[in-house]
This record gives C-alpha cells, sequence and structure tokens, in this order.
C-alpha cells in the first residue's frame, strides 16, 4: 500500500477498520452493551461537534476529517458496556468540545481527545465504573492487588482470571493488537510508541514479578494482556497529535506511559491508569519536543 | 501516457522574456527585424545565461522586458554551427541543464575536464511524478542519446558511462551500462543519484569533485543535436498536462490547449504558478494544471519529515513560517530546504508545504536585508550625533575661550 496518497480523512477510516476485530471481540464477551455504547457516543459526538463548527465557522469543512468518529470509538470501548447514555454523551462532549475544539480543532490540541473523554466521565461518575470497564480492566486488576497475601495462583483460581491476562480482556487485548499491527504495516501508526509503550511495561512488570509469590504483583505477559494495554499503545500513544515529533522524545514518550501506566495499576487509587498515564505523557509532548528538536 | 512525442502546430507569437531564472540577458535584435530560425535574439553572461535563439523565422518585436518572435511560417534556417571544440559549439549552441538547474553546458564540460572527471552519469531519473518528459525522450531516441553520450564521453576522455533510468523505463541501449534507478521520490538530483550509484556521500562537495559529472537525458539529446547536426537549442521536450510534446523555447503557456484551473510550470510539485505571458523556458519540464486541493489541519503525522531527503522537520517549519517566528528558523534549517516538494506529496493533511518555504525563505532575505538596513541607518546616525557632538563641544570650548580672554580684559580695563 503506497502511503503517500493517503490523505488524512483515510487514515481515520482506516483506524476506524483496524478497531473492528477489537470491537467484534469486545461485544462476543462483553455483550452487545458495547456497540450501544458505540452508537451513543459516535452520534452524540458528531452531533456535538458540527453543531460547534456550524457555529464558529458556518461551515462543516472542520468535521471531514473523520477523527471524531474514531474518538468516540475509542471511548466506547473503553468505557463498561451499556453505561448510562448520559454518562457516555457527556464524556463525547468532553473529548470533542473541551479537548479538541476549544484548543483550534484537529492538531492544535493537547491531550488525546478520547482520553480526557473517559478521565472526565471516571473522575465525575466513578460509581458507575466501580466494577468494570476496559481501561481499568477493575475486576482482575483489583483481585490482584487487593488479595491479602494470597500468591498469584491461588488468585489465578478466580474466574476473573483467564489463560494468560484477564478474563475475556486477554482476547479483547489480542483484537487490538491484531488492529494495531496493521496500522503499524500500513504505517498509519508509528511503531516507536507500541515498542516503547509495551517494553517499558513489561520491564516493570518483570522487575515486580517473582515468579508468583505473594508480593508479586503480575507478570509482564498479564499486564500487557489485560485492561486496555493493547488499545492504548497502539491506537492511543500513537496519536500523532498528541505524541512528540522528534525520535528521540518519541521513545521517551512511550517508556514513560508504560512505566506510568505501570506504577497507577501497581501503587495508585485507579485500578488502571491508562487515561492518566497518557494524559500526564501528553502534557509531556510539547516541552519533550521542545528539548529534542534538533534535526 | 502515450509513447510518441507530439508535435504542436506553431504558436502566434514566440515570448523570449530577458530577464530569465538564470539572470538577465540584452537584446541583440532591434524592432522590426527578420530574422532565421537560430539567429541570436539575446545574450547574457556566457557564466550564466548564454545565448538565447530565434525557434523560427519571422519578425522580432522588442519590448522592454521581452524579445517577441512574429513567425512567418518560412521556417528559414541559418547555416549548422561549426565550431571544432565540443564545449565551444555547445557554448554557440546555448545549451544548458535541461533538467531544471539551467546551468550552461558548456561550464559544466569545462570544469569536469579539469577536473578530470571518469564517470559520465545520464540522468533520465525524471525530477518529479507525473512528468515523463525524460523517460519519452530516452524511449524514441536511443541512437541519439548514445551518440550524445559518446560525444561527451570521447570529449571528457571518462572511461565509464552510466545510463540511469527511472522506474520503469526498460532501456537496452548497446554497449552500455544501465543502472536503474527505482524507488521513492526525489532520487532524480545529482546527489541522490551519485549517491545511488556509485555509493558516494559528496556532503558539500560538488560530483566533479570526487570524479563524477551527471548530465540530464534531454541535455546529451541537445549535445548530440548540436555536436552532430549542429542545431542550436531550440526546442525541448516538455510534459503538457498527460502528454508530451516537443515545444519551441518561446511558446506561449497561454496557446497551449490546456484544461480550466491554475496553471503551474516546472512540474506539479516543484513548479510556480505561470505567470501573465508565460513562455517555455529552456528548463521548462512540464506545464501542468493543478486541480486544487483542500487542505487540512496538520495532524503532526511526521510523514514529511520522513520523506525529507535533508532530514528537515517540514512540519515545525510549517508552523514556524505561519506564526512568524523567524528566530526559530535557523535550528530548524530552513535554508537547506532543496525545494524537492517530497513533503508535499508525503502529506495527508494536503498542505503547501513546500510554497511556504518559498515564501518563507523570500520573507527571511527581506527581513535581513532590512536589518541590514537598519544597521546601516544606526550606525550613520550614531555617527553624526557623535560628529554633532564634537563640532558643537569644540564650539563650546573656542566660546568659553573667548568669554574668559574677554572677562580678563574687561578687568584689566
Ligand atoms: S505530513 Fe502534513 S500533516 Fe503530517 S506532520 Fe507533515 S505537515 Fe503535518
Ligand atoms: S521541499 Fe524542502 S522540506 Fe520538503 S522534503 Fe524537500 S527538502 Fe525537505
Amino acid at each position: 500500500m503506497d502511503a503517500s496518497t493517503l490523505d488524512t480523512r483515510d487514515i481515520m477510516l482506516r483506524t476506524g477498520v483496524a478497531l473492528v476485530p477489537a470491537f467484534a471481540a469486545a461485544t462476543y464477551w462483553f455483550g452487545p452493551g458495547v456497540l450501544v455504547n458505540l452508537a451513543v457516543t459516535l452520534g452524540a459526538g458528531v452531533a456535538l461537534e458540527a453543531g460547534w463548527v456550524w457555529a464558529r465557522f458556518r461551515t462543516f469543512d472542520a468535521v471531514k476529517d473523520a477523527s471524531t468518529p474514531v474518538t468516540c470509538a475509542l471511548i466506547a470501548i473503553a468505557v463498561p458496556p451499556s453505561l448510562h447514555p448520559g454518562i457516555l454523551v457527556f464524556a463525547a462532549a468532553m473529548a470533542v468540545i473541551l479537548a479538541k475544539q476549544i484548543y483550534g480543532g484537529i492538531g492544535k490540541n493537547v491531550f488525546n481527545p478520547a482520553m480526557v473523554g473517559y478521565a472526565a466521565a471516571l473522575v465525575a461518575f466513578p460509581a458507575h465504573f466501580a466494577d468494570w470497564d476496559m481501561l481499568t480492566g477493575a475486576t482482575a486488576l483489583d483481585a490482584l492487588r487487593f488479595r491479602e497475601g494470597a500468591t498469584v495462583a491461588e488468585v489465578w483460581g478466580q474466574p476473573a482470571f483467564g489463560l494468560v491476562g484477564a478474563h475475556g480482556f486477554e482476547v479483547v487485548n489480542a483484537a487490538a493488537l491484531a488492529g494495531g499491527l496493521y496500522l503499524c504495516a500500513v504505517r498509519i501508526a508509528n511503531w516507536r510508541m507500541p515498542v516503547a509503550v509495551l517494553a517499558s511495561l513489561g520491564a516493570c512488570a518483570a522487575l515486580g514479578y517473582d515468579n508468583g509469590s505473594s508480593a508479586s504483583l503480575g507478570s509482564p505477559m498479564f499486564h500487557w494482556f489485560s485492561g486496555g494495554t493493547m488499545l492504548a499503545a497502539f491506537f492511543i500513544a500513537t496519536d500523532p497529535v498528541t505524541s512528540p515529533s522528534s525520535v528521540r522524545a518519541q521513545w521517551i514518550f512511550g517508556i514513560a506511559i508504560g512505566a506510568l501506566i505501570y506504577c497507577i495499576r501497581s501503587f495508585g487509587a485507579y485500578p488502571d491508569g491508562i487515561a492518566f498515564a497518557v494524559l500526564l505523557a501528553n502534557l509531556a509532548a510539547p516541552a519533550l519536543d521542545k528539548a529534542m528538536l534538533r534535526p | 501516457m502515450g509513447a510518441a512525442v507530439k508535435r504542436l502546430h506553431l504558436p502566434s507569437v514566440l515570448r523570449y522574456p530577458l530577464l530569465t531564472r538564470m539572470g538577465r540577458c540584452e537584446p541583440r535584435v532591434v524592432s522590426g527585424a527578420r530574422v532565421r530560425s537560430g539567429d541570436v535574439l539575446a545574450a547574457g553572461n556566457a557564466r550564466t545565461v548564454g545565448l538565447l535563439h530565434a525557434a523560427t523565422s519571422g519578425v522580432i518585436e522588442l519590448t522592454p522586458a521581452e524579445v517577441l518572435l512574429h513567425p512567418d511560417g518560412l521556417e528559414d534556417a541559418l547555416p549548422p554551427l561549426a565550431a571544432e571544440d565540443l564545449a565551444k559549439r555547445v557554448c554557440d549552441a546555448g545549451i544548458v541543464g535541461l533538467g531544471g538547474a539551467g546551468y550552461p553546458t558548456w561550464l559544466k564540460l569545462q570544469q569536469a575536464k579539469r577536473a578530470a572527471v571518469t564517470t559520465l552519469i545520464v540522468n533520465a531519473v525524471e525530477c518529479e511524478p507525473d512528468v515523463s518528459a525524460d523517460r519519452s525522450l530516452l524511449r524514441g531516441h536511443e541512437d541519439e542519446i548514445l551518440a550524445g553520450m559518446r560525444a561527451l564521453a570521447a570529449y571528457l576522455e571518462a572511461s565509464r558511462t552510466i545510463l540511469a533510468p527511472g522506474e520503469g523505463m526498460d532501456v537496452d541501449i548497446a554497449d552500455t551500462e544501465v543502472a536503474r534507478v527505482t524507488g521513492t521520490y526525489p532520487s532524480g538530483s545529482e546527489r541522490t543519484l551519485v549517491r545511488r550509484l556509485l555509493g558516494m556521500e559528496l556532503q558539500d562537495r560538488n560530483p566533479t569533485d570526487v570524479g563524477v559529472v551527471v548530465f540530464n537525458v534531454a541535455t546529451v539529446f541537445a549535445v548530440h543535436r548540436a555536436w552532430h547536426h549542429g542545431e542550436r537549442l531550440v526546442e525541448r521536450v516538455v510534459t503538457v498536462q498527460d502528454e508530451n510534446c516537443w515545444l519551441r523555447i518561446g511558446h506561449p503557456v497561454r496557446e497551449l490547449a490546456l484544461p480550466e484551473g491554475e496553471v503551474t510550470v516546472g512540474g506539479p510539485v516543484t513548479g510556480w504558478l505561470a505567470r501573465q505571458g508565460e513562455s517555455i523556458a529552456k528548463t521548462t519540464r512540464a506545464v501542468t494544471v493543478k486541480t486544487p486541493v483542500e487542505s487540512r489541519p496538520c495532524i503532526r503525522c511526521g510523514w514529511c519529515a520522513d520523506s525529507c531527503p535533508e532530514g528537515l522537520l517540514p512540519q515545525e517549519l510549517f508552523r514556524h513560517i505561519n506564526a512568524g517566528h523567524w528566530t526559530g528558523m535557523d535550528a530548524l534549517r530552513l535554508d537547506d530546504c532543496v525545494e524537492c516538494g517530497a513533503c508535499d506529496l508525503a502529506c495527508p493533511s494536503r498542505l503547501p508545504l513546500l510554497a511556504t518555504f518559498r515564501y518563507g525563505k523570500s520573507e527571511r532575505r527581506e527581513l535581513e536585508r532590512r536589518a541590514r538596513d537598519a544597521a546601516v541607518a544606526r550606525d550613520r546616525f550614531t555617527a553624526r550625533s557623535a560628529r554633532l557632538e564634537r563640532l558643537r563641544s569644540a564650539e563650546r570650548k573656542e566660546r568659553e575661550a573667548r568669554m574668559a580672554s574677554r572677562r580678563e580684559w574687561t578687568h584689566r580695563l
């Protein structure tokens, strides 16, 4: 495939295609609520953004790049299935209006819109996220954390766990990995970010893992295939707008996300910290670029 | 794209601007004069512009900026050139680098000969996508190009001759080393070619410094015509939209049958918008009509940076120029941009990167000029103030002395 003929819209559409396996897996494991989420966020996000740009510019040019549907899809798969529609609309509004349009539209935003929408909803409505959601992968990650002295193998017996990661999540992660590899293969996603994120998360996990004793914090495999790791590594960290441009800064950016995910998962108040890890790294991206942009 | 090169009808007028991209030339004809094909119309410094010849016979009309030639349709021609030295012949024929740079070929020959180059590369790698002038020339005129190559190699006493066609060009010329150059744009520049074919990094050196000289295939063809037929350079192959035509130098762009739209001269990527009265120059490879594309905001994907042969960061340059941040530009090396347009081709948001860089360069030159002028004015002003101050203090001292002497005088009274 010749990447040079793609335009921005094609990029977004292909990213959408790459999300299909993850959606299929999530729907299979967690039910059609995932698709309900998708429908609500898509409708709300696109309508809100269209209304906003029409009010400001009297044209719809600013929505033609199709980036909003991708943002909405990422929110839809990150939150618990069949989340209250009001919360979904809130998350979509935060993503497209607060995180994107207020900053001046696509290309000018500092934070990944999907993660802003997700984090805003998580902070505002914690009760609705309590027992399940994609990016927290709560059950298994929590079970592993608040296990009161049990060894990993003992905890693993619980139904929350699957083959290598959290039950169900491992399949969704594998599907996201497949989609992500496709994006890297067609050179839409920058391969450095997922490599850096996964390597740093894996390295942290390997350091904290001692073959499953009672103090152990989960193996690299477990961390890779639980929660929203693969989505974050391939679809969120690779957002070109909110990641740095220079190669060295990209490595640092990815490594920081991986390490932050591990730290928040292991020591933070939230069971999975992907959204916060990404937002913190987004915050650092411009400074990283400024420091490293010496062509 | 049709392989055969079309010939167009004689236009109603041929226009030769006196100010060319390579420099100024002075008219050598007067209004009302009759000229034959091959007469010298204008001449500039031989080391930059060289000679400009009439492409047909007709009557001259001179304006302050142009020589206009109204063809009479007779196609009277001067007798062929006769100089015995190849460089001299090439100079008399007005041949310049037809690949786009327009560097006088006789000068390049002389420099190459002095540097005793051993390798002659004939560049037929198209400089830009959608331009196929070189390709079409190579396809129908193998023998002529071979003859041109032999003449050049003999003159330079080069031991190795390489013909470098671009992607998808099958050439089979007897006894010639052919090295197809494939891969991504841009590979048609001299530096890239030398690196690709010979594995030599030029950095700041010229190809002749490493014993190599590169000629564009159209130039080689023109050399052959001049050397073996005594012809002057009065026409060339131009890609007009999607077909290739033999066009006379001076053919007005307006008289080409082009679809509606913005007419770009010099190639769809690196060309510029046709001006009023623009005509085919020796260096014009292509005339195309751009379908206007809608730009979208930069999404910072970095594809432009990946494609830049100079390793620049076009997205950052673009941002800085649009914001008018001229101070940050040194670190981003705007001046190193070779204006190849590879970034334009790569950009998924279809941003006018190259056009912005051209604007940025000229804007920066202007700013520098103004800063220089301001510095000169400031120096002048300080010098003047100092001078006035000196005068004034001298005056003051004089006056004080006068007063003192007067006081003394009154005292004495
Ligand atoms: S290729 Fe275009 S959209 Fe991508 S970073 Fe460069 S200028 Fe921006
Ligand atoms: S036009 Fe300039 S910035 Fe763009 S790719 Fe070519 S050299 Fe790089």
